[in-house]
């Protein structure tokens, strides 16, 4: 991105008349176009938001922590240069270069980070944090040659990396990866020496809106893919299935067919982070069987739910998939060696990411690789992402059993399930909870996302109320399925977040929520701040049981009314405490 | 209006975004109150970016009105 573009993209943004997300940039250079830039990343990112950055004083990186901290800032981005840990490593001061002075340097940049350290571990409890390290080549201040590494820079180095290693452990603190920035911006396009010193930025522009690119990824990261579908033939094994037969097939270096092993890899190492995976294959459900109980498959057939092998169209199968899923065409990804089935499937489902397996090209397979890691990428791996397969399967089962057995009635049904709710208040920084509220769009009562600032806020303020609920019965686990946040005052408590998976539908867990809700808080009313989205029907289906009139905005719920609407509900609560 | 000219409009463009084009024209430091030494710093990255050539510190006195902006480019663009 050019200057001239990011000035552009601020100024159409300046009309928008909506909630400020406000970023404090913290760094002791002069932020300059790095400010610019980062609003218009993140204006890009956030397009419903207007964005506001806001910065320090120049060259007192601690200083500008310590305001971070006392900001009211949605988000911090702090950019340390070498500058930062010692003046000398600077340009704009001269304090010297000399092999005498190198240790002491060193003294002082090991305690700059230490207090670097402390800092960030206190503004990352209010506000959530994206670090950026040292990005520029230091000076010339080794006696070495260039081409040989002074023992002096790898102990500089060894300092940074020790405290970034220690600052990626402090909750809700994202460290740019500097490898990634190095991809992006070769580290010698990055100095503007004549900026540097007749103004004190010391980035070249381009570089500035690399790593304002990165800051805003960390502050606003893209939501993660949820499920991959993948062809056989020539993307999951080289070799047509039909043709070379159950043998024929490879994945290994013998055969020229490694690709596809650290293909199968990948999917594995995706499964295990809770990706679900599913085949479309046009080939004989016999042979494919057969293909997938090899044993030298690097993943187990079982990682695959649901597998469609047929004759039919791509998106015929595709289809059914994402139905079997539950989920949108937009967070899915399909791979697949052909560009007419890819073009196939994108022509019914624009919305999903289509994605070529170029064979005989070793090269292009794994730059697929890397996209494919980059587009699944997730901040934690929670117990959920682990069972999501089993608990899919557990749901197809649970339908299966529901529809089919039309002698017994559904009360019935349900009763016999060994349902068990566990509820509790949500735990401070609890990630599996925030990704709930941020990824639920179906029983979602208003369809608000909420930043780690925001959730924290949420779970303290006063009169604040939450439900975390967990949920399994005699076909398995379903985890961590819902949230609800709000306040209670006086009788009323006003839910303003609820989120429930899509997974744990049908089961009447929102009514026992509701009902444990009045009954632990000992309410007479609940007023829930409902607001239509294009895809919240699920919610609005399940309140307007409880209302005469048309459902539009917020609406109350009376103790009576409820409990004389509620249906039969037979769940075990396991656990509560205060909530 | 040369290509020069056009494009140094367009620079202009994004650094003072309430100016029209007529008022760019005419426009200089002494006019326009937002012409800081901030925007200054600005105009100077995006001319830099647009055309690809660098303008020294001593130069930025010439970075007073589109005028003398455009004669200062001129010569550089000419000498390049």
């Amino acid at each position: 991105m050019k200057l001239a573009e990011a000035l552009k993209i601020l100024q159409n943004a300046s009309s928008r008349e909506t909630e400020t997300f406000t970023v404090y940039l913290a760094c002791g250079i002069l932020p300059l176009h790095l400010t610019t830039f980062l609003a218009a990343h993140l204006s890009k990112r956030l397009p419903e938001r207007a964005i506001e950055i806001r910065t320090g004083l120049y060259g007192d990186l601690p200083g500008n922590l310590v305001q971070l901290q006392m900001s009211s800032a949605h988000a911090g981005a702090v950019v340390i240069e070498w500058s930062d840990l010692d003046p000398r490593l600077g340009l704009r001061r001269l304090g010297g270069w000399g092999p005498s002075i190198l240790p002491d340097i060193l003294v002082g940049v090991q305690l700059a980070l230490n207090q670097l350290l402390q800092l960030l571990g206190s503004c990352s409890q209010s506000v959530p944090l994206a670090l950026c390290l040292p990005n520029l080549p230091l000076p010339p201040i080794s006696h070495q040659p260039r081409e040989q590494s002074g023992l002096d820079t790898l102990l500089l180095e060894k300092s940074l990396y020790d405290f970034a290693a220690t600052a990626a452990q402090i909750p809700h603190v994202k460290v740019v990866n500097r490898q990634r920035l190095d991809t992006t911006s070769p580290i010698f396009e990055r100095l503007d020496v004549k900026s540097d010193l007749s103004t004190g930025f010391p980035y070249r522009t381009a570089h500035a809106s690399k790593l304002a690119e990165l800051l805003s990824d960390l502050i606003a990261p893209r939501t993660p893919k949820k499920g991959l579908i993948t062809d056989l033939d020539d993307t999951l094994w080289r070799g047509l299935l039909g043709e070379d037969g159950v043998d024929g097939i490879s994945w290994d270096l013998d055969r020229h067919s490694h690709i596809h092993a650290l293909y199968q890899q990948l999917l594995r190492a995706l499964s295990e982070s809770g990706v679900m995976l599913g085949i479309s294959s046009k080939n004989d459900p016999e042979l494919v069987t057969e293909a997938l109980n090899r044993q030298d498959l690097l993943l187990p057939k079982d990682r695959f739910f649901p597998i469609e092998v047929n004759w039919n169209s791509k998106s015929q199968s595709v289809d059914r998939i994402l139905k079997l899923w539950n989920i949108s065409a937009d967070a899915v990804v399909f791979v697949d060696d052909s560009p007419l089935e890819l073009a196939e499937v994108k022509a019914i489902y624009p919305g999903i990411e289509c994605l070529r397996f170029p064979i005989d090209d070793e090269q292009g397979a794994y730059d697929l690789l890397e996209k494919l890691r980059d587009l699944f990428g997730k901040q934690h791996i929670m117990a959920e992402d682990v069972i999501r397969v089993a608990s899919l399967r557990s749901g197809v089962e649970f339908h299966q059993h529901a529809k089919s057995d039309s002698a017994q009635p559904l009360e019935a049904f349900l009763g016999q399930l060994e349902a068990e709710l566990t509820l509790s208040p949500v735990p401070a920084g609890d990630a599996r909870a925030l990704e709930l509220v941020n990824k639920t769009n179906q029983f979602n009562l208003n369809g608000r996302r909420l930043n780690d600032a925001e959730f924290q806020y949420a779970l303290n303020r006063r009169g604040a109320v939450s439900l975390l609920v967990s949920y399994t019965d005699k076909y398995g686990p379903l985890g961590k399925i819902a949230v609800l946040l709000g306040e209670v005052s006086a009788n009323v408590l006003k839910i303003d977040t609820w989120v429930m998976s899509c997974r744990a539908f049908s089961r009447r867990i929102e009514d026992r929520c509701l009902q444990y809700l009045f009954e632990s808080l000992d309410i007479s009313e609940i007023e829930l701040d409902l607001q239509p989205t294009t895809r919240n029907g699920p919610i609005r289906d399940f309140l307007a049981k409880f209302v005469n009139a048309e459902l539009t905005s917020s609406l109350r719920i009376q103790r009576e009314t409820f409990m004389s609407t509620k249906p039969a509900l037979s769940h075990k609560i396991s656990e509560t405490s205060y909530v | 209006m040369s290509n020069v000219e056009e494009r140094l409009l367009g620079c202009f463009r994004a650094v003072f975004t309430n100016l029209s084009s007529d008022e760019i024209l005419q426009c200089s430091n002494a006019s326009v109150a937002s012409w800081d030494s901030l925007a200054t710093v600005t105009l100077v990255s995006v001319i830099e970016e647009e055309f690809g050539v660098t303008i020294a510190p001593e130069e930025y006195d010439y970075m007073v009105s589109f005028e003398l902006v455009s004669q200062c480019l001129k010569t550089k663009t000419v000498n390049a």
